[in-house]
């Protein structure tokens, strides 16, 4: 199956601190990736008031695509662009890339709110990616 | 919101859905009509069909009255069914085109701020202001609405017939118009169930005077004749007044009718007439009342009629459960379905206009014109159900849609589910099931209107979703409604989404660029780009809560980033000619979404391009370059469309790039050269660290230049050095570049006598240029660029210029800020920082340029070996030195020789090997060395001529001066002190001083480090033993062990020094033992020395210790710090010779070596020992050697060879007798006046204090200073067979600084269970019965200080033989001096001594 997924964690000031393309890369819309997940945004910032979950399932569309968010309790927002549905395996995704989110912060080298640059957390988004998503 | 505001919003609705009527008018109207200048009487009567006031009571369809407070209508003049638009994409186009033409300003919302979008604006302002040209868009869209089939809107409810007074039958003209075939088409399409209505107006001209006698007379003829439906109306009246009428009038007259048209036409040409040139106010009034009258009187009581006909007609369609059976029943078993539908030419399926169903749309449509919102939503339901399930799906759609409309015109609170629904499908319908070529243009009308009644309702959030669902089917409608849904989000509840607006902003963006309406994309990306800025409420909040826990300054008080370094050297320096308008900060996108961030500066990039905007063109095309996430193809598309824009620039902008000047270079962040990673390299094909140090007196490593104030620059050069400045040229894109002739831009500053005279930089520095640099993808390397100065002067770096891809100058900035300042106000309140020195050097034509190179340095080393390296210093420039100086980080691990000049013999000569060969080495030498103990570390190589007292600077033997051409070697013994790694720093600095300085302060250094890895050869242990045969004596072991598994040892020489021991080998008299002295691989050799004083020990008052004693009394107490220094030792020198030839030791090279091992030794004792002691104060406190320390020096050699040599040593070995003496220095001193301290100064001294007395009583050992040796000097034997024996007990006082007073107990071996039952412990094993004291057991007496007192007993036993002797107590209590206070002394002042060992006797036979 040949999905495209784009992953970002977004941090409390909007800027984005991981971002990854899983599954076929595709230079041309990545500027669009960006735009959508930017925009939906603003529906997270709604949206989360009114679950006290952490998943807040599909929040936003765009053509065939669909956003799904996961905030954090500090407000770190994880947005997964995809296209196919699959709500229990995006939740367990979201959930695991939490887990690996909170063992970055514990790192004391790493400054909260700043960009994620370890390979390792990038091959490990990539191993949960390949586990949940395709 | 108040009604009147709701009901005036939602006008654009019940005027597109208003009644029409179709005016026709006689040629003799036509005549009076094109006299004042209108083509119809339609056109004429237009304005006054507006908002007709109608104040009446009306019924609606099921007999309840309602009030219609006022009502549109429209006149139109010809009626024809078949004409339908068709809009196809082109057309769309060409009509937003128009309507954004139409528009001439085209500036920002005036949300939109330079920091962002400006949220309470965005809230206030109206949303139809933000884009004009969707209203007109909207109004010409809705305005272009013709009849249809499926709907009643544009079926005209009745005829206006208008014939003239002038003409000669104007009855007969009405029925001519009556009959005219624009009224049989209307007629056509009736149901037949109504009658048509007719209202006829005879208008009189004022012009025709002769008419007017007779137009009331012919007005009353067309009354009988035609019916009540009928009017007069005069106009023209006063002809003869209007060559005095106002000019303004005429102008508010004519504004009337223009107002009209550019209202409900809004792109129709305006034609340059006046309107009305033939009426006056009291004609306009008579039209208005006219058009109302016939309003009131004819048009709404007709509609009324229709209303209530239809409503019977199609009351069993309406009549609940069994109206519907019925109906439903007739539909399937009917035969006369195919009679009412049939199917039009476009493929759709209408209704015949007798059918139940036509009617029920005629009469929901007639309805909803006359405002009864509620019935006409009822009657649409109804006759929706039939379409549905006839499939007519495009009269299905219109009734959706009309019900819809219903539910948002009723005001009644509505919830989303129940109108967004049937929106969505009315839209979904005509896109996807209708056929028609309308569908499009249907689908759109819905979309606006719906839209238009969301945005009356408030109900922003529902707008996007509703515009979005629009047919796209046109790049420009598509535009259209993305923009409107932007605004949308913007005006969302109950915050905006500015984030949402961003991105259908873009979206409009691209599809106004797809619909080649360039300038509404541009404004649209502009509206991003700075959208992008905006930061939600929240976050804004909750920074400036951090900002205030803070404490920061509001103002930018942070140092700048290396971000921010890169963001200032993006923007480019590019001079245009509109550079001022354009402001370089916020021009280009930035945040830290790159892919956005790429994309809008490259749209923008690209528009500006096309505009010939060049200046901001550059700026978003290098704001694109820096960002190295960007695919490869994209940065390679980046980087070609830069290149070409500046070749097609370069014509416009030739005269600023001629020369490659600095100034009109741009500035592009790649390749990237990080300002902190260049280096200036002095001498770079020397080799060792070159800089400025300062010398410090102290002997610590020579540091950066600190303190002071103005700039220091760090490098110094001589003139004609070469300077290598090395730069890390770092590709940050994954496509390779090349750079042609880089060089560096320096600023440089002439000093001294050139500063007068104009020096330029070409003439004071040559600066080399590098050809060509290939960078591939992601690579870095480095550049060096050589600068040789030709003048003094200072040179700073500005920065690395070159052509980039052989075509685009590129000027990169090397400037970094300097330190933040913090000294005045000014500076603490705003950001201040000190001009950058790193990257910059100075010239000075007075200093020597000095080549220094070190040759021979070791990596590896066995402990205690040595290794010759050298030192080489040449003077290659043409001025003498005077001063050269040395300092190593590692004393101990050095020993030099003195420097020597080098002509080629001398240095071939010189060096005759570390230690100096004595074939006659004297047993015991009492040497005077000096005693102060201070840091060695420092050399004077040349210029310095005496050791002067207390300065760290070491002097052997240097040299005066260093001509021009000279050279000199040092050789520098390098010896593995201690196992492990290390790094050695040896410092080489020499001053510019025209002649030697005294002191060494600042210096042109070079530093060099190696590393030294230093591997176990031997190890060596001491131990010491109680001697048996003196109490004077301590036996000194020393073990030695060899630690090399194929390396045999041979010991040469062993060496004590102390400044009261002589130390003789145990073992043998002269010492010389070849075959102990051999120690092979892993094997251990132990060598027994017998310590006792020496025979010409110091006195103890001249100790070092009393010196430490007073020193640090002095230091407590005294109001004067101590500042002297002890005096010289004389050191017991005791050697013993293993091999044939020993070393002399006391040679100075040696001694000094020896010297600076103890120093760096002890100085590191006693900081860890005394921390509460300054280093400062170490040399005046406390001496290099102490009295009663021995150090040891093991010499030795390899077998087979002398190609390893070296030595171990140890130092400060403590033979166990009482040195307790430092706590004396704490008492306070029994005369002179202590200090009144300050408190800190109090503080300090009590926990100095008390840091040195709990040492005292903690940390040192348990010593006893007395010793008793017990031996046999007669022994008798007596009558009863015992043998007595006459025994001396000597004790000896090892304390130099007390006498004791003792009392001896021989205690009785028989009795000694008694006295161990008291709690003594004292373990004796020998025979308890065989032997006892005889006489005087206890003995009282004193010794002196280093003394012997003997003490005479007697003992008996039964037998002869061996005997434990060892049953004594000794209770000693010191002796003290008068002078002596007693807050802090020893502990061992008072001491009960028992015999620590067996000592046994041999008492034979006489």
């Amino acid at each position: 199956m040949s999905s495209t997924y784009y992953f970002a964690i977004v941090g409390t000031n909007d800027s984005p601190l991981y971002e990854t393309e899983l599954g076929v890369q595709r230079d041309e819309s990545k500027y669009l990736n960006q735009f959508i997940v930017h925009a939906a945004l603003d529906l997270v910032d709604d949206a989360q008031f009114m679950s006290t979950a952490c998943y807040l399932k599909t929040i936003d569309r765009y053509n065939d695509w669909n956003v799904s968010a996961y905030v954090t309790p500090s407000n770190t927002r994880l947005m997964l662009l995809h296209e196919t549905k699959a709500d229990d395996a995006i939740r367990l995704f979201f959930t695991d890339c939490h887990e690996l989110y909170l063992k970055t912060l514990l790192n004391p080298f790493y400054e909260p709110n700043t960009p994620i640059q370890s390979q390792a957390f990038d091959i490990k988004v990539n191993m949960l990616a390949k586990k949940y998503l395709f | 919101m108040p009604r009147a505001s709701l009901a005036q919003k939602k006008d654009f609705v019940t005027k597109a859905f208003c009644p029409r009527i179709l005016a026709l008018a006689s040629p003799g109207v036509q005549d009076a009509c094109a006299v004042n200048g209108f083509d119809t009487f339609a056109d004429l009567l237009s304005p006054f069909g507006q908002d007709v006031l109608t104040q009446i009571t009306i019924q609606d369809g099921q007999g309840a009255p309602y009030f219609l407070d006022k009502i549109n209508v429209r006149f139109t003049t010809d009626f024809n069914i078949e004409k339908s638009p068709t809009q196809s994409s082109s057309d769309v186009d060409s009509l937003v085109n128009s309507c954004a033409a139409a528009c001439v300003e085209h500036a920002d919302p005036p949300f939109i701020g330079k920091d962002g979008v400006i949220l309470d604006a965005a809230m206030a302002d109206d949303i139809s202001t933000w884009a004009p040209w969707y209203t007109l868009f909207r109004q010409q869209w809705v305005g272009d609405m013709q009849p249809s089939e499926h709907e009643t809107f544009m079926h005209p409810v009745g005829c206006l017939l208008v014939a003239s007074g002038s003409e000669a039958d104007p009855i007969g003209a009405l029925r001519a118009l009556q009959t005219s075939a624009a009224v049989q088409r209307v007629l056509a399409c009736g149901d037949g169930g109504t009658k048509m209505l007719f209202y006829y107006m005879l208008l009189h001209d004022g012009r025709d005077t002769a008419a007017l006698q007779t137009i009331d007379l012919q007005f009353d003829q067309v009354r009988k004749t035609l019916g009540q439906n009928s009017a007069l109306l005069k106009i023209n009246t006063n002809t003869d007044l209007l060559g005095a009428a106002d000019a303004g009038e005429r102008i508010k007259i004519s504004s009337i009718w223009s107002s009209d048209i550019s209202a409900t036409r809004p792109l129709a040409a305006q034609p340059e007439k006046s309107y009305g040139e033939m009426l006056t106010m009291r004609d306009v009034a008579a039209l208005r009342d006219a058009v109302k009258l016939m309003l009131v009187r004819s048009v709404v009581p007709h509609m009324q009629y229709v209303v209530r006909v239809l409503s019977d007609q199609t009351a069993s369609e309406r009549r609940g459960i069994t109206g519907r059976l019925f109906s439903a029943g007739r539909r399937y078993l009917n035969t006369t379905k195919a009679e009412n539908t049939y199917v039009g030419a476009d493929g759709e399926v209408y209704y015949r206009h007798k059918s139940p169903e036509a009617m029920l749309r005629k009469l929901a449509d007639c309805s909803f014109m006359l405002k009864d919102y509620r019935f006409a939503q009822s009657v649409y339901q109804i006759a929706r159900r039939d379409f549905q399930s006839e499939k007519a799906w495009l009269c299905y759609a219109g009734a959706q849609e009309m019900i819809g409309v219903c539910k948002l015109l009723w005001e009644v609170q509505t919830t989303k589910a129940e109108f967004d629904s049937v929106f969505e499908d009315a839209v979904s319908t005509y896109v996807h099931k209708t056929r028609t070529p309308r569908r499009h243009f249907l689908a759109v009308r819905c979309t606006v209107v719906y839209y238009e009644l969301l945005k009356h309702h408030r109900f922003y959030m529902f707008a996007p979703g509703a515009l979005l669902r629009g047919p796209s089917f046109s790049a420009s409608l598509a535009a259209l409604l993305n923009e409107q849904a932007a605004y949308s989000y913007l005006k969302a509840v109950p915050r905006p989404n500015v984030r949402k607006f961003a991105f259908y902003a873009m979206l409009a963006s691209q599809a106004f660029q797809r619909a080649h309406m360039s300038d509404l994309a541009n404004r649209c990306l502009h509206m991003v780009r700075v959208s992008l800025k905006s930061r939600p409420q929240e976050q804004i909040r909750a920074d400036s809560d951090d900002e205030k826990s803070h404490g920061k300054a509001t103002v930018g008080a942070k140092r700048p980033t290396r971000a921010s370094m890169d963001e200032k050297a993006a923007a480019p320096s590019l001079p245009t000619t509109d550079e001022a308008s354009v402001d370089k900060v916020s021009v280009t996108a930035k945040t830290k979404w790159t892919a956005i961030d790429s994309y809008i500066n490259h749209e923008l990039g690209r528009q500006s391009m096309a505009a010939h905007n060049f200046g901001e063109a550059f700026q978003y095309f290098m704001a694109l370059m820096g960002d190295e996430k960007t695919p490869p193809k994209l940065q390679s598309k980046y980087l070609q469309e830069l290149l070409q824009l500046f070749l097609e620039s370069s014509d416009q902008l030739a005269g600023d790039y001629d020369g490659g000047k600095q100034a009109s270079a741009i500035e592009l962040s790649i390749p990237s050269i990080d300002p902190q990673l260049v280096r200036i390299i002095m001498s770079p094909e020397l080799e060792g660290e070159d800089a400025m140090l300062e010398w410090r007196p102290d002997g610590s490593s020579p540091g950066k230049i600190g303190g002071g104030s103005g700039p220091q620059l760090p490098r110094c050069c001589s003139v004609g050095e070469v300077v290598a400045v090395l730069l890390v040229v770092t590709n940050p894109l994954a496509i390779g570049v090349t750079l042609s002739n880089l060089t560096l831009e320096c600023a440089f500053e002439a000093s001294g006598d050139a500063a007068a005279t104009e020096t330029t930089v070409d003439s004071a520095l040559d600066i080399s240029v590098v050809s060509t640099v290939i960078l591939e993808g992601e690579q870095t390397t480095m550049v060096t660029v050589q600068i040789v100065p030709r003048r003094a002067g200072s040179v700073s770096i500005l920065g690395a210029k070159y052509l980039l891809c052989d075509i685009l100058p590129t000027f990169k900035s090397l400037v970094l800020p300097g330190r933040r300042m913090n000294d005045t106000k000014d500076q603490r309140m705003g950001v201040v920082h000190t001009p950058d020195t790193t990257l910059g050097f100075s010239v000075n034509s007075d200093l020597p340029r000095l080549e220094v190179t070190v040759d021979d340095l070791p990596d590896t080393l066995m402990s205690g070996s040595m290794h010759r390296a050298c030192l080489r210093v040449a003077n290659s420039g043409t001025l003498p030195c005077h001063s050269v100086a040395m300092w190593v980080s590692h004393p101990s691990f050095v020993g030099i020789r003195p420097p020597r000049l080098c002509n080629d013999e001398a240095e071939l000569a010189e060096d005759t090997g570390m230690y100096v060969p004595l074939s006659d080495v004297r047993k015991h030498e009492r040497v005077q060395v000096p005693n102060v103990l201070r840091d060695y570390s420092t050399f004077v190589l040349v210029g310095g001529q005496t050791d002067t007292p207390g300065s760290s600077a070491h002097c052997v033997e240097p040299l005066g001066s260093l001509g021009p051409g000279e050279a000199f070697t040092v050789p520098i013994w390098i010896r593995g002190d201690r196992v492990g790694a290390h790094t050695l720093s040896l410092c080489v600095g020499a001053s510019s001083a025209a002649t030697a300085p005294k002191d060494l302060v600042v210096m042109r250094s070079r530093r060099f480090e190696v590393d030294l890895l230093v591997t176990a050869s031997l190890r060596v242990n001491a131990f010491v033993r109680p001697s048996a045969r003196n109490p004077r004596e301590r036996l000194l072991g020393v073990e030695v062990e060899n630690m090399q598994p194929d390396l045999s040892v041979q010991l040469v020489q062993t060496t004590f020094t102390s400044g009261f021991y002589e130390l003789v080998p145990v073992s043998s008299g002269n010492g010389r033992e070849p075959h102990r002295a051999l120690v092979g691989p892993r094997q251990s050799v132990s060598l027994v020395y017998r310590a006792r004083p020496h025979a010409t020990a110091d006195r103890p008052c001249d100790s070092p210790e009393m010196f430490a004693v007073r020193a640090l009394r002095q230091f407590i107490y005294s109001s004067e710090k101590p500042a002297s220094t002890p005096e010289p030792i004389g050191l017991v020198y005791s050697n013993n010779v293993f091999a044939e030839q020993g070393i002399d030791c006391t040679h100075h090279s040696l001694q000094s070596y020896i010297t600076r091992s103890q120093a760096h030794r002890r100085r590191n004792v006693l900081r860890s020992a005394y921390p509460l002691i300054p280093d400062k104060y170490h040399s005046a406190m406390f001496p290099l050697f102490e009295s009663f320390g021995i150090d040891f020096v093991l010499f030795w050699s390899q077998v087979g060879g002398a190609e390893r040599a070296g030595h171990h040593s140890i130092s400060g070995i403590d033979l166990g007798v009482p040195h307790d003496y430092l706590v004396e220095g704490l008492n306070p001193p029994t005369e002179g006046a202590a200090r009144t301290w300050l408190s800190d100064t109090m503080h300090d001294r009590e926990a100095l204090i008390q840091s040195i007395a709990s040492r005292s009583e903690s940390a040192l050992r348990s010593e006893r200073p007395l010793d008793v040796l017990i031996r046999v000097e007669a022994v008798q034997q007596s009558d009863c067979s015992l043998y007595v024996a006459d025994v001396a007990i000597s004790v000896y006082n090892h304390s130099w600084r007390y006498g004791y007073q003792f009392t001896l107990d021989l205690l009785s071996p028989h009795e000694l269970d008694q006295f161990v039952a008291e709690g003594a412990k004292m373990e004796y094993s020998g025979s308890r019965a065989a032997w006892s004291w005889l006489d005087e057991t206890s003995h009282s007496s004193s010794v002196e200080p280093h003394g012997l007192t003997v003490v005479r007993a007697r003992l008996s036993c039964y037998a002869p033989g061996m005997i434990d002797v060892a049953v004594w107590r000794l209770q000693a209590s010191a002796m003290l001096p008068a002078a002596v206070p007693t807050v802090f002394s020893s502990k061992s002042l008072d001491c009960v001594l028992y015999p620590t060992q067996p000592h046994f006797v041999h008492v034979g036979t006489v």
